[in-house]
């Protein structure tokens, strides 16, 4: 028997093909489904069919692919969704009380904010709060025993991405109305850099997620009954 | 029993048969044929998302652990696995409490 007429080493490669989802998790479950196709195989060779049979029998009681393939999909879209709602849980607060600290520590603006900044700045807090509320009902979503509906997953990716440009939008045209102002501000407090270099990498760490979110959602397989 | 009708219960039949220990996954498939008396006609590569699953909601934990040369992956019911196989068990037999009450014929019928 060779590798390349293995039906076990086949049926793992074409579920590794199939699964989309976190690399880690991934490997894992396949890791696992290998070692149990051979706990499987070890058992029919021990009630003496010799090793092709054994490896057929074995394959035939896992299942086929579009049998399988969809209920692993189904968990490492889940995961994903959690990932991507727990960054948003950790990083959005964060992002407002470093900066909230900056702004109680360093100069603050050198004149006092129009409406229009301070309307901004209010709405930037707002959003913050909203999407981080809304990342912990997701991610408590996922805790739910059973199978996670799809649009949770997706609905991670959305809420990440109008969290991303709703704050990065609002912070955006505040530099922009007063580029003086925050230029003297970041000038004045080495700090700023610091946290602006943080607010950056969670951004791109939160989009990175999102994108991860909306196309593993979207690969999900349909599982009849489900979903 | 066929696939479809054990489906919906599988995470609590994996539960129950981890009651008793940790086990691997083909540990948990030969249990289940165990307690069934190999009348569960599972797709068996059912069990390892039902797993993960399960593993998700915090009701069992998984662990790798290097076992005679080979990966293995472990799953222990945790606290919350119990707690919902208890539920699960007493939600069991009121249904088919209720179920058998209606299915049994009436007397005089017989």
């Amino acid at each position: 028997m060779t590798a390349a007429v293995d039906p076990v080493s086949a049926l793992v490669r074409e579920l590794d093909r199939a699964l989309r989802g976190p690399a880690g998790l991934k490997r894992s479950m396949i890791t696992e489904v290998r070692d149990g196709l051979a706990d499987a195989v070890a058992h029919h060779l021990g009630r003496g069919l010799d090793p092709r049979h054994a490896a057929a029998v074995a394959v035939r009681e896992f299942g086929s692919v579009p049998e399988v393939a969809p209920l692993l999909q189904e968990e490492l879209t889940a995961r994903q969704g959690r990932r991507t709602a727990q960054l948003l849980v950790v990083t959005f607060p964060a992002t407002l009380v470093a900066w909230d600290a900056l702004w109680m520590t360093g100069n603050g603006w050198s004149a006092p904010p129009t409406a229009l900044i301070a309307g901004l700045a209010r709405a930037t807090d707002v959003i913050t709060v909203l999407i981080s509320a809304a990342a912990a009902v997701l991610m408590l979503a996922t805790f739910r025993a059973g199978p996670l509906p799809r649009w949770v997953t997706r609905l991670t990716g959305v809420v990440a991405a109008l969290g991303v440009l709703g704050t990065g939008g609002t912070s955006l045209v505040m530099n922009l109305l007063t580029p003086h102002q925050a230029a003297d501000m970041y000038a004045a407090n080495p700090a700023t850099a610091v946290v602006i270099a943080g607010t950056v990498l969670s951004a791109v760490l939160v989009i990175r997620s999102a994108a991860r979110s909306l196309r593993f959602a979207r690969a999900a397989p349909q599982v009849p009954g489900q979903d | 029993m066929k696939p479809d009708a054990v489906r919906g219960h599988l995470d609590g039949l994996i539960l129950a048969v981890l009651e008793d220990g940790p086990r691997h996954g083909y540990a948990i498939i030969e249990a289940l044929q165990a307690r069934s008396g190999g009348r569960l006609d599972l797709p068996t590569g059912t069990v390892y998302p039902a797993l993960r699953r399960l593993e998700r909601a915090g009701l069992v934990s998984g662990t790798w652990s290097t076992v005679g040369g080979r990966e293995r992956r472990t799953y222990t019911l945790t606290r919350a696995g119990r707690h919902s196989l208890a539920g699960q068990r007493a939600d069991w037999t009121e249904f088919s409490a209720v179920v058998d009450a209606v299915l049994r014929p009436a007397a005089g019928t017989a």
